[in-house]
């Protein structure tokens, strides 16, 4: 099938999942024992509060219908009220969401840039000092939990080494960019104030370390395996025989058909790095998406928590969508038919 | 069985770093399983306060210190190993069963069985394992410990559903499952008596990952302060109620904080030898 | 006697491993002139495709042994830095594998793996080294060369592939052609085919062939010389037709009745059991 084609399955099957995700999301929500408007109101609610509340989230309905003014409400923008922040769920979402974004983008481009290398090296250089350094770091990596990693960094960088920022998303003294995309990095190139673009790109870094490390240290360890799997293959010994250049063979040659479940397992490592951003935002005090989802589950803001679990597992499966594309690039397999 | 054990147990202590991992795993459930005569001061598990020995730093008689309200932390650390396994283990007791049969019949069964599971099966996978226990817990009105372990195993078991799915597809044309067939097996016999065998080096290889892995998510959950609740001595709690003190008081976090690092390492090195030892890939 | 073109001198091959040393290749002789087609036959851990990878240079481990000498062009190339054998490789000695679609990297189109190829001869332009390929096979009789170039090696047949591979080793045309079981893999229709291929290429450069492989079938159709070996050791060597008419060696005996005969009710056997030939005195046609 072409790769038009082949975006329109994608895109289709994502869209089905996404329902499936609202159902399940929604399903937890209304099924789990206990009253939801009471839980939400606390102990001390009047049985007639309990009941107003009932009846504004349409709890006294059929599962079926309130799962269709759940849709109808989603589609017109409306997440419902926050009972933590008493706003629209929507605004908090707005307002919270573009730092998660950022940050998770800066985890992503660690995770990239340093875990490929890292796994390349060790590789290329098998058994050696190197990869046994390397496959240390990574092992370190995956078996250490955020929370961790950013306790750790937090030790180092604001009490030891004060050489890196390690709360917020930029130094309070400086005035923030004018709001565009929310995204502190775009919007202050857009203004060309590079003060605060570097103030901003340094607060990201240890929060993005601390989400990456766990995925750094897979990426790599997978990249190493795919890569020595390929180094096997005839293809790469019919190159030898037929001198074609080791640096091309090193980056090309054997890379390309690598890359192919190294980038698949990118995409998987994407999940992970959400739920951790989890726990680093509370950590190091981010306002995200993540740090509002803690909080309005430790407030039973019903509203909040579902449309905070939507909202990281619609980005999930965009990045999934993503990787799936840039898997097509690399393997000619998938859209060439005979 | 001791064949069994020779051929495979040779390729499995090739690695250094697996034997390793085995003893720190056993290590681990040693102490897990006897913390309370090898522990200094068991009694500081339960409601317990010693004011005067607050906020003290590693010493000979506290080996990781006390914490804020004297509590000796050593014997808390291992009293909380108690905890990590006991979720892990309930945790993969209740996700492997539902997602190996899911898998399992999915893959056999096929056509419309097929589809509806792994359709299910999908829709779980792309909700981020952390947030979907989140969730879950979020919603329940009072988090413990038992609310954790729900909400884990209810994220963890697609992961087996589809690798079970996987190897039952490609090993449902052998010739041994076609024989069971023809001679009149029963489905069920067929599935958990002619292919779940074949699946157990991968399941096994799993499992002692998962085991690790489940930790960790675990203690996520506490760090949050969603798991288990004070005074049970859950790790990630108390490297939780440690991290407002940095970095005075490091010892309240970063001991807790290393033997889950210590335990998780033990269950992915063995993991990583049994992957050596069965050549298979999960 | 012409010039030999390739004479192997004394060649032994052992890896150290943990037990030891392992000897793969004892005391291997071995001649080639200048266009001659000669096939070293063996079975599978006899130590024929080694003796390949030893000639290109590509046995460099830690842990390998090697001692003897390999001339190529009065020239001995066994210890040969890597930087000197770039210039040989694809270029004065090309080689061909067993599986043809397995040799081509299945990300890449068969068009860049020519441009590779053909780098080692002059830098050519990408446009230039498509057209170079193009007329290479087109002479083969493949039609739709372009087509072909601009395929990925999955969507090859086997039989193509291989053809595809022959032209890329004698494209530069190599004065040596290591066919490594080049027919192994493909149909019993298809063989033939590639064997002709590879047969007429090599008249026509006079490129000589060392032919491996363990089929007595495919050393009648395509060898001059033929070398047996047996556990890393030659143990006899003749024309075709003096192997083939009166073969010395017990182990040669038992190759040439394996090939299928129509008439014949049982498969020939080799005692494993027998002492051990290697030390018997070599079987010399003179």
């Amino acid at each position: 099938m072409s790769t038009a084609q082949y975006f329109l399955k994608r895109v289709f099957v994502s869209i089905i999942v996404f329902f499936g995700v609202s159902i399940v999301i929604f399903c937890l929500a209304r099924l789990i024992p206990g009253d939801p408007a009471r839980i939400a109101l606390g102990p001390f609610a009047t049985k007639e509060m309990v009941e107003q509340l009932r009846e504004t989230l349409h709890l006294n309905e059929s599962i079926f219908i309130q799962y269709k003014i759940f849709i109808q409400q989603l589609f017109q923008g409306d997440l419902g009220l926050s009972t933590y922040t008493k706003r629209p769920v929507l605004t908090d979402v707005i307002t919270y969401f573009p730092a998660t974004f950022e940050l998770v983008l800066m985890s992503g481009t660690l995770m990239i840039l340093i875990g490929m290398p890292l796994g390349i090296l060790s590789g290329k250089f098998k058994n050696t000092f190197v990869d046994h350094i390397a496959r240390i770091i990574s092992l370190l990596g995956v078996v250490t939990p955020s929370f961790l990693w950013a306790i750790i960094l937090m030790l180092l960088f604001a009490f030891w080494m004060p050489i890196l920022p390690v709360s917020e998303r930029m130094n309070e003294m400086l005035d923030p960019p004018k709001l565009v995309t929310g995204l502190l990095l775009v919007d202050s190139l857009i203004e060309g104030n590079f003060v605060v673009f570097k103030d901003a790109f340094l607060h990201l870094i240890l929060p993005g370390l601390a989400i990456a490390m766990p995925a750094i240290g897979n990426v790599a360890r997978l990249t190493r395996t795919n890569l020595s799997d390929i180094y096997e293959k005839q293809y790469i010994e019919f190159a030898k025989s037929y001198s074609f250049s080791e640096y091309k063979i090193a980056t090309k040659y054997a890379l390309k058909p690598a890359s192919i479940p190294t980038v698949t397992i990118i995409g998987l490592d994407f999940a992970f790095m959400l739920g951790n951003a989890f726990l680093v935002e509370t950590v190091f005090v981010w306002p995200g998406i993540a740090k509002y989802g803690v909080e309005v589950i430790l407030a039973k803001d019903l509203n909040g928590i579902i449309a905070t679990a939507l909202i990281i597992t619609t980005f999930f499966l965009i990045i999934n969508m993503l990787v799936d594309f840039f898997v097509l690039l690399l393997n000619p397999r998938i859209t060439i038919t005979d | 069985m001791n064949l069994f054990k020779s051929k495979y147990y040779y390729k499995f202590s090739q690695n250094p770093l697996s034997i390793f991992g085995l003893v720190i795993v056993i290590g681990v459930i040693f102490l897990a399983i006897f913390a309370p005569y090898i522990t200094p001061f068991p009694e500081h598990v339960g409601p317990f306060t010693d004011f005067a020995n607050k906020s003290k730093p590693p010493s000979s008689t506290y080996i990781f210190g006390t914490d804020k309200i004297g509590r000796d932390i050593f014997t808390r650390c291992i009293y909380g190993y108690r905890i990590s396994l006991t979720l892990g283990i309930v945790v993969l007791a209740i996700a492997v069963p539902i997602g190996v049969t899911m898998g399992l019949c999915a893959g056999y069964i096929g056509r419309k069985t097929e589809l509806v599971l792994m359709r299910i099966t999908d829709v779980f996978l792309a909700i981020p394992a952390l947030v979907l226990a989140l969730s879950i817990i979020g919603l329940l009105d009072r988090p413990n410990l038992f609310y954790t372990m729900i909400a884990v195993s209810m994220a963890w078991w697609p992961w087996y559903t589809r690798l079970i799915y996987n190897i039952t597809r490609s090993i449902k044309t052998e010739g041994y499952i076609t024989a069971a067939e023809i001679m009149g097996a029963s489905k069920f016999h067929i599935m958990f008596k002619e292919i779940l065998p074949n699946c157990l080096p991968s399941l096994l290889t799993k499992i002692t990952l998962d085991l690790g892995f489940v930790i960790l998510v675990g203690s996520s959950l506490s760090f949050l302060g969603l798991g288990a609740q004070a005074p049970t001595p859950d790790l990630g709690t108390m490297v939780a109620k440690g991290a407002s003190m940095l970095p005075d008081t490091w010892w309240f976090s970063l001991f807790p904080g290393f033997a889950i690092l210590i335990v998780v390492l033990g269950f992915n090195l063995v993991g990583d030898g049994l992957k050596d030892m069965f050549d298979v890939d999960v | 006697m012409s010039k030999k073109l390739l004479k192997i001198e004394d060649l032994e091959l052992s890896f150290k491993m943990y037990e030891g040393l392992s000897y793969v290749l004892k005391k291997i002789n071995l001649e080639l002139s200048k266009g001659e087609k000669v096939a070293l036959v063996g079975e599978s851990g006899s130590g024929k495709s080694v003796t390949t990878k030893l000639i290109l240079g590509l046995l460099n481990q830690k842990n390998v042994r090697k001692k003897g000498q390999i001339i190529f062009n009065d020239k001995n190339i066994l210890n040969l830095s890597q930087k000197e054998f770039k210039k040989i490789r694809g270029n004065d000695i090309s080689i061909i594998f067993q599986d043809p679609i397995a040799a081509l990297n299945p990300v890449f189109k068969i068009k860049d793996q020519f441009y590779e190829v053909n780098l080692n001869k002059k830098k050519f332009t990408k446009k230039d080294s498509f057209m170079r390929a193009a007329e290479a096979l087109k002479k083969v009789s493949i039609r739709d060369p372009e087509r072909v170039l601009e395929s990925y090696p999955f969507q090859l047949s086997g039989g193509l592939a291989q053809r595809v591979i022959i032209t890329m080793a004698m494209i530069n045309m190599p004065q040596l052609l290591l066919a490594d079981e080049p027919s192994t893999a493909l149909d019993v229709t298809i063989q033939n085919q590639a064997l002709d291929l590879m047969h007429d290429l090599t008249k026509e450069t006079n490129t000589a062939v060392l032919l491996i492989t363990h089929n007595m079938g495919v050393v009648r159709k395509f060898a001059e010389k033929v070398y047996v070996i047996y556990r890393g050791v030659i143990v006899e060597e003749g024309t075709k037709d003096q192997i083939f008419s009166k073969p010395g060696h017990p182990y040669t005996k038992a190759l040439l009745s394996a090939i299928p005969k129509l008439n014949s009710d049982q498969l020939p056997r080799f005692d494993e059991n027998t002492p051990d030939y290697a030390s018997i005195e070599k079987y010399v046609h003179s």
